[in-house]
C-alpha cells in the first residue's frame, strides 16, 4: 500500500497566535503559499494561483483585508470563474490563534476564536481512480459568512460551494459516513481505535445525479475527538501523519473534518 | 495492495430455480455450510467455524411450513440475536433462491421471477480489522430478515435495522454504517466517467452503553441501487491483482440511502 493520492500532495501547516489584524493573515498566507509554489499575479495583489497539477489543473484565491477583523477570501476556478467570496471574522480583544493548512491543492484558514470559530476552505478535488482531467468542476470552497456578513456555509454544515452547470451553487455536498440515524457520528471501535475515512463530495454532473465529484485533499473525516487537538493517523503501512480535529463538522451528521498539520 | 481481510475469508455460493418447498433451501444450505467447515450439531442447527479470535455463531433453520423458513441466530454464548423468516411462493411462478455462506457470513435470498420483492435472511460476524478478533467485544453477531416470527413483513422502520446483542439485550437498531449526502440522505452513485463505487458496509453495536464500530460486514460491498440491477454480477477489483465477483442481492443496507448489498460469490 502506498500513501493515497489525496494525501500525497504537497502540504504545510502554520499556527500564528495572538492575531488581531487580518494583515497578519495576508502576510502569513503569502509566506505559506509562496513556499508551495503558488504564484501571486502581481506583488501585493493578494491574487494567488496554485501550481498546475499533473493534469494542468489549478485554482485561485484572492485574499483581502476588509477590516482589521474581517478577512475576505474569494475563490476562482481554473477559468477565473467566481465560485464564492467568503468572510471569516476575528474575535476582538487580545487576538486569537490562526491556523493555516495549505498545499498545492488546498487552502484552509481557521480562526480559533474564543467565541464562534471561523473557517475558510478551498481546494481542488481529486478523482482517483479516474484521472483528474475528467471533471472540469473540481474547485470547491466554503466559508463562515458572506462578504456582507450573511450566513454562508458556516462551520457546522455539510455545505460546500462549487460551479454546477456554470453557476455557483452551495449545497450539502459532503458525503458523510454514519449509521443513518441522523445524529450519529463516526464511532470508535470497541478497543478504542479511532476511524477515519476520505471526505468525498457529491455533485450533479453530466446528467448523473449525485456523482462523486472527488475527494478533498489532505483531509479526513473521523471519529469525534477534541476540536483543535492533534491526532496521529496511519496513512500507509509505514507512514503516519498528523491531523487536526477541525471545528468544522458535517453538520447534524456529526462527522468532524481533520486537516493535515505536518 | 492485498485483498482486505473482510473480503478474504472462505465463501461459497449456490442457487436454485423454481422451488416450491423451503426444504430445498435447507438441503442446499446444509451442503454449502459443510463445504466451508460449518458443523451440524443437531437437526437444522449449523455452527460456523471459530475464527482466529474464537468467534462463531450458530443458525437454526426450521421448516415452519412448505413455504416458510425460519432462521434463528445465536452467538457463541447461546444468546439469541434474533429470529426472522422468509416466505416463498407455492404456486407458479415458483421461487428462485441464492445462498452465500462462509466462515463469518450466511445469507439466503429468495424471490419470484419478475417480482421486485426480495426476501432474505442473513447473519454476519463483522471483521474488526485493525483491532484483533479476540477480545474486541463479546457481542459481535448481527442479523436481519424479511419477516418476523409471525411471518409478517417487517415494517420499514424496522427494516432499516439489524439485530444484535446491545449491551446485554437482543435488539434491532440502526446499525449499518453507510455513506450518504449530508442533507438529502442520498449517496453518490458513480464517478464522473461512470466508474462504479463499491464500499464496505460497517456495523455498529452498543457496547457498555456506547455505540461502537464493530467492523466491516464480511464478503459484502455496497453499491448504488441507482446504477446496478438486482442480480447483476459485478467484477470488482479487490486488490492490485484480484478481481472479485459480487452478486447484487437487492437488499438495501438501510432504507432511503440508495445502497444495495452485493455478496461475493
Amino acid at each position: 500500500m502506498a500513501v493515497p493520492a489525496f494525501l500525497n500532495t504537497t502540504h504545510r501547516y502554520l499556527s500564528t497566535p495572538g492575531v488581531t489584524d487580518c494583515n497578519t493573515c495576508i502576510s502569513d498566507l503569502a509566506t505559506e503559499l509562496g513556499a508551495l509554489s503558488w504564484t501571486e499575479s502581481a506583488p501585493g495583489s493578494g491574487l494567488w494561483q496554485s501550481p498546475d497539477d499533473s493534469y494542468g489543473r489549478h485554482f485561485s484565491i484572492l485574499i483581502e483585508r476588509n477590516a482589521a477583523a474581517n478577512f475576505h477570501i474569494t475563490t476562482y476556478d481554473q477559468n477565473d470563474l467566481l465560485i464564492y467570496a467568503r468572510r471569516i471574522v476575528l474575535d476582538g480583544g487580545g487576538g486569537c490563534e490562526v491556523r493555516y493548512y495549505t498545499g498545492s491543492h488546498h487552502v484552509v484558514v481557521e480562526f480559533q476564536n474564543s467565541g464562534t470559530k471561523q473557517i475558510y476552505a478551498g481546494c481542488m478535488l481529486m478523482m482517483n481512480p479516474e484521472d483528474d482531467s475528467i471533471n472540469q468542476n473540481y474547485v470547491v470552497c466554503r466559508g463562515s459568512v458572506t462578504t456582507a456578513g450573511a450566513a454562508a456555509e458556516g462551520i457546522n454544515l455539510p455545505n460546500w460551494g462549487m460551479l454546477v452547470n456554470g453557476t455557483p451553487n452551495t449545497a450539502a455536498r459532503l458525503t458523510v459516513w454514519g449509521d443513518g440515524s441522523g445524529s450519529a457520528h463516526i464511532p470508535t471501535m470497541p478497543g478504542g481505535t479511532r476511524l477515519y475515512v476520505p471526505a468525498y463530495m457529491a455533485v450533479t454532473h453530466g446528467g448523473v445525479t449525485y456523482a462523486c465529484a472527488g475527494v478533498i485533499p489532505q483531509c479526513l473525516m473521523g471519529s469525534r475527538g477534541t476540536a483543535g487537538s492533534a491526532y496521529t493517523v496511519p496513512i500507509d503501512t509505514s507512514t503516519t501523519a498528523t491531523f487536526h480535529n477541525s471545528h468544522a463538522t458535517a453538520g447534524d451528521r456529526g462527522a468532524y473534518l481533520f486537516w493535515r498539520a505536518d | 495492495m492485498a485483498v482486505p481481510s473482510f473480503l478474504n475469508w472462505s465463501y461459497v455460493y449456490s442457487s436454485g430455480l423454481g422451488i416450491d418447498d423451503v426444504q430445498d433451501i435447507m438441503d442446499d444450505f446444509a451442503t454449502q455450510a459443510a463445504s466451508v467447515s460449518w458443523t451440524n450439531p443437531s437437526a437444522g442447527l449449523y455452527q460456523s467455524p471459530a475464527d482466529s479470535g474464537g468467534r462463531w455463531m450458530d443458525i437454526l433453520l426450521t421448516r415452519t411450513s412448505a413455504t416458510i423458513l425460519e432462521f434463528r441466530v445465536r452467538d457463541h454464548s447461546g444468546s439469541t440475536v434474533g429470529t426472522r423468516r422468509l416466505q416463498i411462493s407455492a404456486s407458479a411462478p415458483t421461487t428462485n433462491y441464492n445462498i452465500f455462506i462462509g466462515q463469518c457470513h450466511a445469507v439466503i435470498t429468495a424471490h419470484v421471477p419478475n417480482q421486485a420483492a426480495r426476501e432474505y435472511l442473513m447473519a454476519f460476524i463483522p471483521d474488526p480489522d485493525p483491532e484483533a478478533a479476540s477480545g474486541c467485544t463479546t457481542t459481535y453477531v448481527v442479523m436481519k430478515g424479511y419477516r418476523n416470527t409471525s411471518t409478517a413483513t417487517v415494517a420499514q422502520s424496522v427494516y432499516d435495522q439489524w439485530g444484535a446483542i446491545d449491551n446485554g439485550s437482543a435488539a434491532y437498531a440502526t446499525r449499518a454504517q453507510v455513506w450518504y449526502n449530508g442533507a438529502s440522505q442520498v449517496a453518490w452513485t458513480t464517478l464522473n466517467r461512470g466508474a462504479l463505487i463499491a464500499l464496505p458496509m460497517g456495523m455498529n453495536i452498543n457496547v457498555s452503553g456506547t455505540f461502537r464500530y464493530l467492523g466491516r460486514v464480511p464478503m459484502c460491498l455496497l453499491v448504488s441501487d441507482s446504477v446496478v440491477a438486482i442480480d447483476a454480477e459485478l467484477q470488482i477489483p479487490i486488490s492490485s491483482t484480484t478481481i472479485g465477483t459480487f452478486k447484487v442481492i437487492g437488499v438495501d443496507s438501510a432504507a432511503n440511502y440508495d445502497h444495495y448489498m452485493a455478496m461475493r460469490k
